[in-house]
């Protein structure tokens, strides 16, 4: 068991490590037996070749582990949520969705304009009915002038109210569009 | 003894002593044996960190036919051993209180 052992050994365990590493390593174990000068006094200090390489290697890993590496910048990432918010937007699933809302509510204003037609129709139904009846009962003649023109009357309310309401949306998403 | 010897103890005392005078393993190494009990084999990562991290570097010197490695600190050395030092004084102190009661250094 001498100094040529003990860094052969060495040597086989470390082989793996890079060039500059490996021959700094070997010089230093070999200077050391060279100063000790007592090739079995050094190895009792130096301890098992095994036991060096074990440091050299866990040190070098080390080393180049907490080497500064790259991280993953969260920073120019979008939050979570956003994400989520541009990701419904951006699919096609939009598409559809909207074009269902924006019928549902020519629908619901078509009926309604409609609806509305009809009252005015009955109040003047009721209206000429009145003037029917005059001759043949006079109380029956104002209950049907008084009808007809409580409907024509809620009629022109209804449509005043849908038509600014309309003016008012219409006008709102005009200046938006603007900004 | 009965406390162990953590790595950044160690660095420490041996830019203590590269700082005193330029030295090589060997003798380094018996150095720091008289003050602690390590391994021999613990002392090369620690000078190869050091080395790595700029604050030694090495030089090589004929010696009976063959060269002497040589450790040297280096300005960026002398830096960390400033704040190795400034940070062991603080954290003696402050052994120093609880082991003596808490009560500063009237006890000594």
């Amino acid at each position: 068991m001498n100094r040529d052992d003990f860094l052969r050994e060495l040597r086989s365990r470390i082989g793996h490590l890079p060039t500059e590493e490996l021959e700094a390593a070997m010089a230093y174990y070999r200077e050391y037996f060279d100063e000790c000068g007592d090739d079995a006094a050094a190895w009792a200090e130096l301890g098992s070749p095994a036991e060096a390489a074990a440091r050299i290697i866990a040190d070098y890993e080390e080393r180049n582990h907490s080497m500064p590496t790259q991280q993953y910048s969260r920073k120019g990432c979008l939050p979570g949520f956003l994400v989520g918010v541009f990701a419904t937007v951006s699919s096609p699933v939009w598409i559809p969705l909207i074009v269902v809302v924006l019928v549902l509510v020519f629908v619901f204003l078509l009926l309604t304009v409609v609806l509305l037609f009809v009252l005015a129709a009955v109040g003047f139904a009721l209206l000429t009915a009145a003037v029917k009846v005059l001759f043949i009962s006079i109380p029956t003649a104002i209950f049907s002038v008084g009808a007809g023109l409580l409907l024509l009357g809620m009629v022109l309310l209804a449509a005043f109210g849908i038509v600014y309401a309309v003016a008012a949306v219409i006008k709102r998403l005009a200046q938006k569009k603007g900004v | 003894m009965a406390f162990q010897l953590g790595s950044a103890l160690l660095e420490a005392c041996v830019l203590a002593i590269v700082h005193r005078e330029d030295t090589y393993g060997y003798k380094l190494t018996q150095e720091v044996k008289q003050i602690m009990d390590v391994s021999e084999s613990t002392l090369y990562p620690v000078l190869r960190r050091l080395q790595k991290d700029g604050f030694l570097e090495t030089y090589d010197q004929p010696y009976q036919g063959r060269n002497r490695r040589y450790y040297r600190i280096t300005a960026a050395g002398r830096t960390q051993f400033n704040e190795f030092w400034k940070q062991w004084n603080g954290f003696r102190d402050k052994i120093d209180e609880v082991m003596n009661g808490g009560s500063g250094y009237e006890q000594r």
